[in-house]
């Protein structure tokens, strides 16, 4: 017979094989382990300060759930009529997708550790209390009327009886949190964090660093295996009678090392269109030198993860945010109450990549991936207009890179030539770029704004912002290498690979940036008429 | 007189399964309760232990008394020592064990124990108890024929001081080695007392048959 570790051995032998292999046929989707070992070691201090806030995440999650669980099953228990009633509330919550929830929490509890651990403890009481309730109920009838025969207390009963009878049934339900909370911290940090493995994850995908992404996927398993092992060891350690310490003091210790969220103290916070990228660098540079605080508004800029920026602004958990002037207008037109307060770049840059060099006409019977159904909608106007007719449409979400890379459209829409273009260059992929102003849309349409709600206290320091906007662009251009350093610093996640594209990225970057705040009345007019001439905003 | 049965009526989901039941307990008398399963036996004990309630009629308790399931009622989790312990424990007392005949189990676990085993320890914990009434439910099913015989000798014995006991069983030879007094209980909670002098086998045998039809 095999050992049962030889076997497990040679599965993660086959395991790593069938990985190798598969990653020879596409390197740059899936890379192999030897890349991805590569990249852990590259960025081990990156990785190690981001898993430590997981870790720390995780280990904090599985204390306040246990911490709300246990009372809670306690009054379930002693009183049957709520208990049974909270029970079936939790049979409705578990087919709940919890996941689903993050996004929600940070509008009602902001961005932060808040928004991580809510969701994660909501996800973790299920399996905790239920356990914890039946197994309160699973102690022989018989064992119990022996002590009543023997007039011991309630109390008694409970310690010597109730309480070891349920704990098999507590510890299953606490080992399927401990293999549940690494899900469940994860769905946070997507939504909330700016910090975390979760957000390298995200990070590292935007950055096409896909190693990094398959490192942090792998320190991720890791955590979760050893959370799942530990409810292991506690379940045989306290049913066989073994020393705890240890364990317990790791959790304790991890409990303890929980960094205390640090909460800035910035009254401003400025949210930014998308992943970090050199289009930003003014507003890094700008914020870093104080700027804006000299001018009376201290900002801190934070980074969107998986979050709509102009949502957020308009739910108020942040002052403003860096978006694209038709999506403001949009947004107004669904009944937000936004104001643009200031301009980064007010040519149109969004476009088209289509692989290789090629045409116009090109584009008929391709297929085209955009980011939003949303986008979409501008993109099926202009082709109309230009009668092109595509022979489908991909909703990419955010991928569209590697869509475009690894074949399965031929031309992305929603794109930059000093971002995208660039980065795919840099991998060596050819593309050409199509600004939709070439498909009739407005040459001037204010690609990214600053925007607040209207009547916000920084609505009303419009002013100082853009004086201060406007300062941090002129400086950032006439100090280029000062200011992609200051960007460098500020992200260290793009330390490595990335440094090179994004260099030439801000050097095509910094024409675009523009020269006034002023807001051209003529310009905002005519996206204004060709937005509604194109059904995507209604004539109001 | 330990324990007095007065009358008392038991219905289980429209079953009747004791019907104006009454019963004597004298001391230093071992009464044994004989009849199909299902019949009311387990439940006379439990309302006797005060675990179920008579719908009608009475219980007067004069004595203590001490309660003997059929089931496994040692925690897996204590030792055979602090199992037996575990009455005394819960009101703060102890008492020494090395005069009892298991001890060469004392330090094991219960499933370290033969089911057999496991219903000796039980039963010495029940003796320790040293309360006037002992109410046993089939204590012995697991133990083999020749521990079985020492053990009910013990109980004999132990019931000599003055002590009553009521033991359910269904075991024929058990009941006649051991019983001062008869009970047979039949199905709709009509009863036969076979009273002051064990019976013949033979009628005893008779009356049992009827009643298993």
């Amino acid at each position: 017979m095999i050992r049962k570790s030889t076997l497990f051995t040679l599965l993660a032998l086959l395991f790593l094989l069938c990985w190798y292999a598969l990653s020879s046929k596409n390197r740059f989707i899936l890379p192999n382990p030897v890349d991805v070992v590569q990249a852990a070691s590259n960025h081990w201090l990156l990785i190690s300060k981001h898993a430590f806030v997981t870790f720390s995440e995780m280990a904090l999650s599985i204390v306040l759930s246990l911490s709300m669980a246990i009372p809670l099953a306690l009054i379930m228990y002693s009183l049957p009529n709520i208990g049974g009633f909270i029970q079936g509330l939790f049979l409705l919550l578990k087919a709940f997708p919890s996941f689903a929830l993050s996004p929600l929490i940070v509008f009602w509890v902001g961005f932060g550790k808040a928004a991580i651990l809510i969701p994660a403890t909501i996800m973790l009481l299920f399996p905790l209390t239920i356990g914890l309730y039946r197994g309160l109920h699973a102690a022989p009838q018989s064992m119990v009327d022996m002590f009543r025969c023997w007039r011991a207390s309630k109390f008694q009963i409970f310690t010597y009886v109730q309480i070891p009878y349920a704990l098999p049934q507590f510890f299953s339900g606490l080992r399927i949190a401990l293999g549940l909370v690494g899900t469940a911290v994860l769905a946070g940090e997507w939504v909330g964090s700016e910090e975390g493995l979760g957000y390298l994850l995200l990070e590292a995908k935007e950055g096409l660093n896909i190693p990094l992404a398959y490192a942090s996927l792998v320190v991720l398993f890791c955590f979760s295996l050893l959370f799942y092992l530990v409810g292991i060891c506690i379940e045989k350690g306290i049913l066989h009678r073994l020393k705890l310490g240890s364990i317990a003091q790791i959790l304790i210790a991890s409990f303890l090392l929980v960094s205390c969220s640090q909460q800035s103290d910035k009254p401003y916070t400025l949210m930014l269109d998308w992943t970090p990228c050199p289009n930003h660098i003014p507003l890094i540079y700008g914020e870093s030198q104080g700027y804006f605080e000299e001018r009376g508004i201290p900002l801190q800029i934070r980074t969107p993860g998986s979050h709509d920026p102009l949502i957020a602004v308009s739910s108020g958990q942040i002052s403003a945010c860096v978006s694209h002037l038709q999506r403001v207008f949009r947004a107004i037109d669904q009944g937000a109450d936004l104001v643009v307060i200031g301009v980064l770049v007010d040519s149109t840059l969004n476009g088209l990549l289509i692989q290789g060099e090629k045409t116009v006409s090109d584009l008929n019977g391709s297929r085209i991936g955009v980011v939003s159904k949303s986008a979409s909608k501008t993109c099926q106007a202009l082709f109309a207009r230009a009668g092109i007719i595509p022979s489908s449409w991909v909703t990419l979400r955010s991928d569209s890179l590697t869509a475009l890379i690894s074949n399965q459209v031929d031309a992305v829409w929603g794109v930059y030539p000093n971002i995208e273009q660039v980065q795919l260059a840099s991998l060596g992929h050819k593309t050409t770029y199509m600004s939709v102003s070439e498909f009739g849309y407005p040459k001037k349409s204010y690609e990214l704004v600053i925007v607040a709600q209207r009547g916000s206290a920084l609505h009303k320091q419009a002013e100082a912002f853009q004086k201060a906007l406007q300062a941090s662009i002129n400086e950032s251009v006439a100090h280029p290498q000062e200011a992609f350093e200051v960007y460098l610093n500020r992200f260290e996640e793009k330390r490595g690979n990335t440094v090179d594209w994004e260099r030439v990225s801000w050097d095509k970057t910094r024409p675009l940036l523009t020269h006034t705040q002023e807001i051209d009345p003529e310009a905002y007019n005519a996206l204004h008429l060709w937005l509604q001439d194109a059904g995507i905003i209604s004539r109001k | 007189m330990n324990l007095d049965i007065d009358s008392i009526s038991f219905q289980y989901e429209g079953r009747i399964l004791l019907n104006r039941f009454s019963l004597q307990l004298s001391p230093k008398t071992v009464t044994v309760i004989l009849g199909p399963s299902g019949v009311g036996k387990s439940t006379l004990l439990r309302i006797l232990a005060g675990l179920e309630t008579a719908h009608a009629g009475d219980v007067r308790r004069s004595g203590s008394i001490a309660y003997l399931p059929q089931d496994d009622v040692l925690l897996p989790w204590k030792t055979v020592r602090e199992n037996i312990l575990l009455p005394l424990t819960l009101q703060k007392k102890s008492a020494s064990l090395e005069t009892l005949h298991i001890t060469p189990l004392l330090d094991l676990y219960p499933n370290q124990l033969s089911g057999g085993q496991r219903q000796m320890v039980a039963f010495e914990r029940f003796l320790l108890e040293d309360k006037e009434v002992l109410l046993l439910d089939e204590p012995f099913s697991n133990v083999d024929a020749y521990i079985r015989i020492q053990l009910l000798n013990r109980l004999k014995t132990y019931v000599e001081s003055g002590k009553s006991a009521l033991l359910v069983t269904h075991d024929f030879q058990d009941a006649l080695r051991v019983a001062d007094r008869i009970v047979l209980l039949s199905p709709g909670g009509s009863t036969q007392l076979f009273d002051e002098v064990v019976p013949k086998a033979s009628d005893l045998e008779n009356a049992m048959s009827s009643c298993y039809i």
